[in-house]
């Protein structure tokens, strides 16, 4: 479509304008600073998220400690296997 | 449909505030992110359109933001510099609060933790690692977590277990990682091409999406990842960002470099394509879900223009 080919143009004349460390037209050159200052204080409260249901509290609590077990019982023969195909598959680099 | 204007700016995230359901932040860049400054966008939806409430120009494109979950006027960018910005929305002084620098190559990635009692932020980087902060205590990394073999693109805390959180990359591998330990617990080939999204479910903490330049997204259940429990087809171009659902356990939506942005239900294996969103004229890169607000979806895009479903 146009809009595309507009886009590819004017990302082509930029590529070549920074590569050949030439000015862009338009660009802004800032110099801003952190302000160092301390965060303005905060005046509300959390809000729980809509997952963090009552009920969800429980089963989550029984998840957490169970959590690390899906960590744990990934089997160092999986392991394994995953790296070998991550490295094979898709060479060096 | 409400929309918001940035010209001579490019879109590349956008997230709505979890304090204030009417307050979005948006991340842009200068000339498609690849020279010149950056513009970081505080704007209010009211009932007949979006207002600008606050704008803050950085030296360097922006490329993510992540509102904090313990105070509703901090904010966080990842910029091209390869440094993250604290932001104030309340502070009348320009500029951020505090700039942390340890990154050598452009952020690409920012997430404040949702677990309650964590103050972390995780940032990923072009520079192959993702690091840990806490804001509350001072300038320097907690952690710095090595492993991928290409950019990373996406670094999202597990609303589910403290301390986890899952990395896309251009090396193809979706990695969950222990903050505690330091180490990459899975490592997993989700696509034969560069990763450049993932998102956790909320609803079930062993479930993660990934969104890939190959056009698809993939469900993963992390307890076996031998295959995906579901891969969505449909977009024509890379997958650019994908968020699960807070209210329903199998929505998920995703923005393409297609120009579109759909939304789909896994569950639904027939036909899990539920909505496709055509209102873009260039990459769509920044897309959230409202906390408070169901079914509302806000996009940012390349087109110098956002959109608020």
């Amino acid at each position: 479509c146009m809009c595309k080919f507009i886009l590819q143009c004017s990302l082509t004349q930029l590529f070549r304008l920074v590569q050949a460390g030439e000015e862009v037209p338009g660009l802004s050159k800032l110099d801003i600073k952190p302000n160092s200052q301390t965060p303005t204080p905060s005046q509300m409260e959390r809000r729980p998220k809509p997952w963090e249901n009552s009920k969800t509290h429980i089963t989550l609590e029984f998840l957490v400690c169970s959590s690390s077990a899906w960590w744990q019982c990934l089997c160092p023969r999986d392991l394994c296997w995953w790296s070998f195909r991550s490295s094979g598959m898709w060479g060096a680099g | 449909m409400k929309t918001f204007k940035f010209p001579a700016r490019h879109g590349y995230a956008v997230e709505i505030s979890p304090f204030i359901p009417t307050r979005l932040a948006c991340a842009t860049s200068q000339y498609y992110g690849i020279a010149g400054c950056g513009t970081l966008l505080v704007l209010e939806q009211t009932e007949t359109g979006i207002s600008l409430v606050k704008s803050f120009d950085w030296n360097d494109g922006l490329f993510d933001v992540t509102w904090s979950e313990s105070n509703e006027h901090i904010l966080v960018t990842g910029g091209g510099d390869g440094s993250l910005q604290v932001w104030d929305t309340a502070n009348p002084q320009p500029g951020p609060l505090q700039v942390l620098k340890e990154h050598t190559q452009e952020v690409y990635s920012v997430d404040w933790s949702l677990t309650r009692e964590e103050n972390l932020v995780v940032s990923g980087s072009w520079d192959r690692t993702a690091k840990v902060w806490d804001l509350s205590r001072g300038g320097l990394s907690l952690c710095t977590l090595q492993g991928h073999e290409g950019v990373i693109y996406s670094t999202l805390w597990s609303p589910h277990i403290p301390g986890c959180f899952a990395s896309a990359s251009g090396d193809g591998t979706l990695r969950v990682w222990d903050v505690k330990t330091g180490r990459c617990r899975l490592a997993i080939p989700a696509h034969k091409a560069e990763i450049l999204s993932c998102d956790w479910c909320k609803y079930d903490q062993n479930v993660i999406v990934t969104g890939a330049v190959d056009c698809s997204l993939c469900v993963w259940d992390l307890r076996n990842v031998r295959q995906p429990l579901s891969r969505l087809l449909g977009h024509s171009y890379a997958i650019r960002r994908v968020k699960f659902s807070p209210f329903n356990q199998t929505v998920l939506a995703s923005c393409s470099y297609d120009f579109t942005v759909r939304l789909w239900d896994y569950s639904r294996t027939e036909q899990p394509l539920m909505e496709t969103l055509e209102h873009h004229s260039e990459f769509v890169c920044g897309l959230d879900f409202n906390l408070q607000i169901p079914n509302q979806v806000v996009d940012c895009s390349w087109d110098e223009t956002g959109l608020v479903t």
